[in-house]
């Protein structure tokens, strides 16, 4: 449970605040609602590279860094399909310097070439490390134009390719500046050892002037129903493994079927005594790991598999022995224990996740931007009500051929 | 519109605080098995951690001291795996294991309200594991498919080349793996590796979270009961080298054929891997252990130079010049050995320019003193990062335990605070002039 206060500044900036007094912390987090989403086809990765460019100073602070370091705190920040989380664990008597800093860049950035120029080499090297220079690291560069025809999660976050980050321009990273970075589009959420009045009337202070531009709302392309098996293959022979991803569209992150699907996702997979991991990893020896999982995306996510193919097995052996599971899943009945034991699991999850003031924060800001922070209060309840009908039913309808994609990588 | 406010005056900010930290029991058990009680009502889960002398440097041949201790949950004399594996998911708990250069450890997170039949579980394997046969064999087949995937990244082998230059390719620690070694493993190396070493007299506990009465005297009757060792099995040369509190008792000792470091000449390194879009970069010499008298010192020097986002490799050769996304230094500390070492991925056109910054990097903090800005910021982040690792019980507990390695404990934070106050830039020149001589360099690139 994350007991929180919530209030709205005249200028359209969320705020919330947890108190947790079990830490001389506190988490200054800040969400705004851009992502890659919000990007154009012929420009992917900006969303991304723009969250490196936050980080180069602003209006009154010519370093982000040096203040946090000087005051004893750290930051970092990360972009994801749907939003961009910038946040600070800070001390909490030294809280002003993060929102005096927060401000600053919402307030007004300093956008220089020669910044611009550094940035967009570290952002391709990291496109290199973390995507290109290590086996199936490129998959999502395949997999994802090939599950998505309409909507902006046809691309991975880091882009498409390092040529739209190469040519980004000036001018095009100051519009999406302007564009995104306001108050209307961001929640703060504060956590820690602070009273919320505090920390309420601190915001008030730092953020209250900020302006909050007219602006119009994107709405992202829908993404029709997908009505056809997709399929391709990849072959290099430096891999060290045949490996298959399958993926299948799910409901958005707020809806009734991602719960479910998440479930259906323990099931097979979480935990050592899951289904996949028994049967298909140590009894049947198909593959040296498998996985499934949700991408929790907000319009509309995955459900994929992933798995590493044992040496000597077929990939199409591989395959089927997945194929199986799903129809085993949706054939036989699972078992009141089975449901029992990922609920447990998720309640035990939501438990650990609340140790941290850091993680209260972004989920309470991350609930918020999906449309209501008290949701963040409500999970565990939302699984618990789901039965072993709603489970074989949601499979059903998930698991079709035609609302499969898949991607093999062969040596 | 708030008229008063100035945005160009940074808020005043406080001297970060001293940790607080959680008092600790101490106990010994009847068997001789160590426990450390760290106790914060506040939480509704505990966490057990379970630490053996078991390590890598125990072991005769590669691989045994880590599929010992990944093996644990496949199999007791009482249960299967699956049903290991079903008790902890059924109660929501997550097991973990390690294996360390010394030590093997176990870490259970569990809901306090199901620690009875999460903590039988776990005491089982420690002491009833059988490694079955059919286990194993699907563990190393899959543990060798994972071994040829990080083969096939440059980091890796650029972390494996390093270590088998500073240690030497025969010596435990830098841990030398051939596909081979996952064929010469069986179910018999490892249960003599469990005999000999799992038992009462090797074993540490942290109990930390919310440890009720209950739970503590559930702990100590499950691992009060931990067998001794047997007393005929010892293996002398071993015992001698390492005393539990991790102390080098260098007088006399005798050493073991293949624990003898034999590190390479110094020098430049380079790996071959075709198709890399990046090479990976280790430039390092030794390092500082934790005992020294200049590891408050050097940890200041380290942060400066690459300990932090804001360091002089980051602002430079990230920031400044884009050759890489992340460069960092560290200084890693074992209880026999400590090396340094910088680490970046970079641009491989930028390979020499990079060195060549590094150096210099180097250089300057030996020719020049740092100056109060910097110096300020550095000591400040400082304080705030120790002040992190303390931050809740079980960051404390983690801390107590790499502390317990070397006979410390968590007050030892108090002294490293305290003496980095009163570190001068001086102090700072002279370590790096004393601890970082170019030529005595290994640096390795893989590409």
């Amino acid at each position: 449970m994350i007991t929180f206060t919530k209030t709205t500044l005249k200028n359209g900036l969320t705020v919330l605040c947890h108190t947790d007094k079990g830490t001389p912390f506190v988490c200054v987090n800040v969400l705004y609602k851009v992502g890659s989403r919000n990007e154009s086809e012929n420009r992917t990765g900006l969303a991304h590279l723009f969250e490196h460019l936050m980080f180069g100073g602003s209006v009154n602070v010519p370093d982000y860094d040096y203040e946090i370091q000087m005051a004893g705190g750290e930051n970092n920040a990360y972009t994801t399909f749907d939003y961009t989380n910038y946040y600070v664990n800070i001390p909490a008597t030294n809280i002003e310097t993060a929102l005096w800093l927060e401000s600053d860049r919402m307030f007004g950035l300093n956008l220089s070439p020669e910044a611009l120029e550094v940035q967009r080499n570290v952002v391709i090297e990291e496109f290199k490390q973390r995507y290109l220079n290590v086996p199936y690291g490129d998959v999502w560069l395949h997999l994802r134009p090939l599950a998505y025809k309409k909507h902006p999660y046809a691309w991975p976050v880091i882009g498409k390719t390092p040529e739209h980050i190469e040519t980004a321009t000036l001018e095009e990273v100051t519009a999406f500046y302007k564009r995104f970075y306001s108050p209307t589009n961001a929640i703060i959420s504060i956590s820690g050892n602070i009273d919320n009045e505090k920390a309420f009337q601190l915001v008030e202070k730092w953020f209250a002037d900020i302006p909050s531009p007219q602006q119009e709302k994107q709405i992202s392309a829908t993404e029709p129903t997908q009505t056809e098996e997709r399929r391709t293959e990849r072959n290099n022979k430096e891999l060290p493994a045949d490996a298959i991803y399958k993926v299948f569209h799910t409901g958005g992150r707020f809806s009734d079927n991602y719960y479910a699907c998440d479930l259906i996702s323990d099931i097979l997979s979480n935990g050592q005594s899951s289904r996949l991991y028994c049967n298909l990893v140590k009894e049947r020896g198909l593959f040296s790991s498998i996985d499934a999982y949700v991408t929790g995306e907000f319009d509309t996510g995955l459900f994929v598999f992933s798995g590493k193919i044992s040496q000597g097995i077929k990939p199409e052996i591989a395959e089927q022995g997945i194929l199986e599971e799903i129809e085993n899943f949706i054939r036989k009945p699972i078992t009141e224990r089975e449901l029992q034991k990922v609920i447990n699991k998720t309640e035990a999850r939501i438990k650990y996740e609340e140790i941290s003031y850091q993680n209260k924060a972004s989920n309470l800001a991350l609930f918020e931007a999906l449309g209501n922070a008290d949701l963040v209060n409500h999970e565990a309840e939302i699984y618990g009500k789901i039965k072993v009908a709603d489970l074989q039913e949601t499979a059903a309808n998930l698991f079709k051929v035609d609302n499969s994609t898949t991607l093999l990588y062969l040596k | 519109m708030n008229l008063t406010l100035n945005r160009q005056i940074a808020p005043p900010t406080s001297v970060v605080s001293l940790p607080t930290l959680l008092a600790h029991a101490h106990k010994i058990l009847s068997n001789g098995v160590e426990l450390f009680v760290l106790h914060d009502p506040k939480q509704e889960v505990f966490r057990i951690d379970l630490t053996f002398e078991a390590g890598v440097y125990y072991q005769q041949q590669p691989l045994v001291a880590f599929a010992t201790v990944n093996m644990l949950n496949e199999g007791t004399r009482k249960h299967a795996s699956t049903e290991i594996a079903e008790v902890f998911d059924f109660y929501g708990a997550y097991v973990d294991f390690a294996c360390g250069k010394h030590s093997s450890s176990i870490v259970l997170l569990s809901l306090n309200k199901y620690a009875s039949e999460t903590i039988g579980m776990l005491g089982e394997m420690a002491t009833k594991s059988v490694f079955p046969e059919k286990e194993l064999t699907v563990f190393l087949k899959n543990k060798k498919q994972s071994f040829l995937r990080d083969r096939e990244k440059t980091a890796w082998l650029a972390q494996k080349e390093f270590a088998r230059l500073f240690f030497g390719a025969s010596h435990p620690y830098s841990e030398v793996l051939t596909e081979a070694d996952y064929d010469n493993i069986d179910t018999e190396i490892l249960k003599e590796f469990y005999k000999q070493y799992f038992h009462a007299e090797n074993c540490k506990i942290i109990l930390s979270g919310n440890i009720t009465p209950t739970l503590l005297q559930t702990t100590e009757t499950i691992f009060g009961a931990l067998r001794r060792r047997e007393s005929a099995n010892i293996d002398l040369n071993l015992n001698i080298d390492v005393n539990l509190s991790g102390r080098k008792d260098t007088d006399n000792q005798p050493i073991v054929g293949h624990r003898v470091f034999a590190p390479s000449p110094f020098g430049t390194y380079h790996v071959h891997k075709s198709n890399a879009q990046q090479t990976s970069l280790r430039v390092g010499t030794t390092g500082v252990s934790i005992l020294d008298k200049d590891y408050a010192a050097f940890l200041l020097l380290n942060t400066v130079l690459g300990g932090y986002f804001g360091s002089r490799l980051m602002s430079n050769i990230r920031e400044e010049k884009g050759y890489t996304y992340g460069i960092n230094s560290f200084n890693a500390i074992f209880p026999l050995s400590s090396y340094w070492c910088i680490a970046a991925d970079v641009n491989s056109r930028f390979v020499e320019a990079t060195t060549t910054e590094i150096i210099k990097e180097i250089k300057a903090l030996q020719q020049t003193l740092i100056g109060a800005q910097e110096f300020s910021t550095v000591k400040n982040f400082l304080y705030g990062e120790l002040l992190r690792e303390l931050d809740g019980v079980f960051a404390q507990a983690d801390a107590l335990r790499n502390k317990l390695l070397y006979g410390l404990d968590n007050t030892f934070y108090a002294s490293v605070i305290e003496q980095i106050k009163h570190i001068s830039p001086q102090q700072i020149k002279e370590l790096a002039i004393k601890q970082w001589d170019i030529e005595k360099m290994y640096i390795v690139s893989v590409g």
